[in-house]
């Protein structure tokens, strides 16, 4: 995740500026951010916590290949229970885990179901602008 | 994780007080946290931009002061959620006036707490003042000067100005540079501390 520095040399001759943020810390193309997200939290958590790989798996009772995979984003519904234990070890929200994964079945709220639409990248922008809709009359309705 | 304030923030629709917690930046609870609730209220669904300020990588800009710099990145949580963040440059800046002050290089309000939001009221409506509030106590418990400065985004010129903080210039990207010096952060402090519980103040 880290970068060398957060702005460019040549905007250092003055204050640092937040629109001079080099190229590292912006978000291009939201639909690849997540994709990228995924595939770098759980690997980023555990080392932020200083745990090793054997120590995880230890306390998940699961193989390194498998906290291979799950730390690579290659996670489904049979994950669930790891996911779970993950959550307890570093910490972390399991109703946010499993929205970032795309396993709540639910979404219960307007940023889920975004974030469910972007995960999908083989969503034309018709179907998206129905989503859309979709999503302004639930609004209305729970307003 | 250091708790650096407690505070409440006022519900716009109701007035209700909500007491609520400025602290030092948990990277793992808050960037997941950021990433389910906010980053999704940054853009449409085509990708576009909401505000001016959607295509930070906040992870990134936390993980990077926190373990790069002396910054200080400081959070208001409330109920689980993050409602804004700074981040403070609070060593090796002289300001305008030639003395050391405190910089914010961020400042942002969670995309619910935002004016912008038309259809909906912002939920939160103190949560930009708790933060520069914060930001004056951590300048004075840390270089004993209250005084901030920052580089405005131009739609938050007029949330700063309202503030108590003045143009000092305008650099070479056309943005403005502003100041609150130390006699107008205590009268901004004193405005807002009702909102601030007298703990570590």
């Amino acid at each position: 995740m880290m970068s060398k520095d957060l702005f460019t040399d040549k905007e250092k001759k003055y204050e640092p500026s937040a629109s001079d943020l080099r190229d590292e810390f912006i978000i291009n193309d939201p639909a690849e951010y997540v994709g990228e997200f995924r595939k770098f939290f759980l690997k980023w958590v555990r080392e932020t916590k200083g745990l090793s790989k054997s120590i995880v798996c230890s306390k998940c009772h699961v193989s390194t290949n498998e906290l291979d995979r799950v730390e690579k984003g290659n996670i489904s519904e049979k994950d669930m229970m790891f996911l779970n234990k993950l959550a307890d070890i570093y910490g972390l929200s399991y109703p946010y885990l499993l929205a970032l994964f795309k396993l709540a079945r639910r979404p219960q709220k307007f940023s889920a179901v975004k974030l469910a639409a972007y995960h999908a990248t083989d969503i034309d922008e018709a179907t998206q602008n129905k989503i859309v809709e979709f999503i302004s009359k639930l609004k209305g309705s729970q307003q | 994780m250091a708790e650096i304030l407690e505070i409440d923030l006022k519900n716009q629709s109701t007035g209700d007080l909500h007491p609520s917690i400025v602290r030092d930046v948990d990277l793992v609870k808050d960037v997941l946290s950021w990433y389910t609730d906010w980053f999704p209220e940054m853009y449409d669904l085509s990708g576009n931009r909401i505000y001016e300020d959607s295509h930070w990588k906040v992870p990134e800009l936390w993980e990077y002061s926190v373990r790069e710099t002396n910054d200080k990145v400081l959070v208001i949580e409330n109920d689980g959620k993050i409602q804004g963040y700074t981040i403070l440059k609070v060593s090796e800046y002289i300001g305008v006036d030639g003395n050391p002050c405190s910089y914010v290089k961020f400042l942002a309000s969670a995309p619910w707490n935002r004016k912008k939001q038309k259809e909906v009221e912002r939920l939160y409506c103190n949560t930009g003042k708790m933060l520069l509030a914060a930001c004056i106590v951590v300048g004075y418990w840390t270089i004993k000067n209250t005084a901030l400065e920052l580089e405005s985004l131009p739609n938050a010129e007029k949330f700063y100005r309202k503030c108590g903080m003045l143009p000092t210039g305008r650099q070479k990207n056309g943005m403005l540079q502003y100041r609150l010096d130390g006699k107008a952060s205590i009268l901004f402090f004193e405005k807002v501390k009702t909102f601030i519980r007298p703990r570590r103040v």
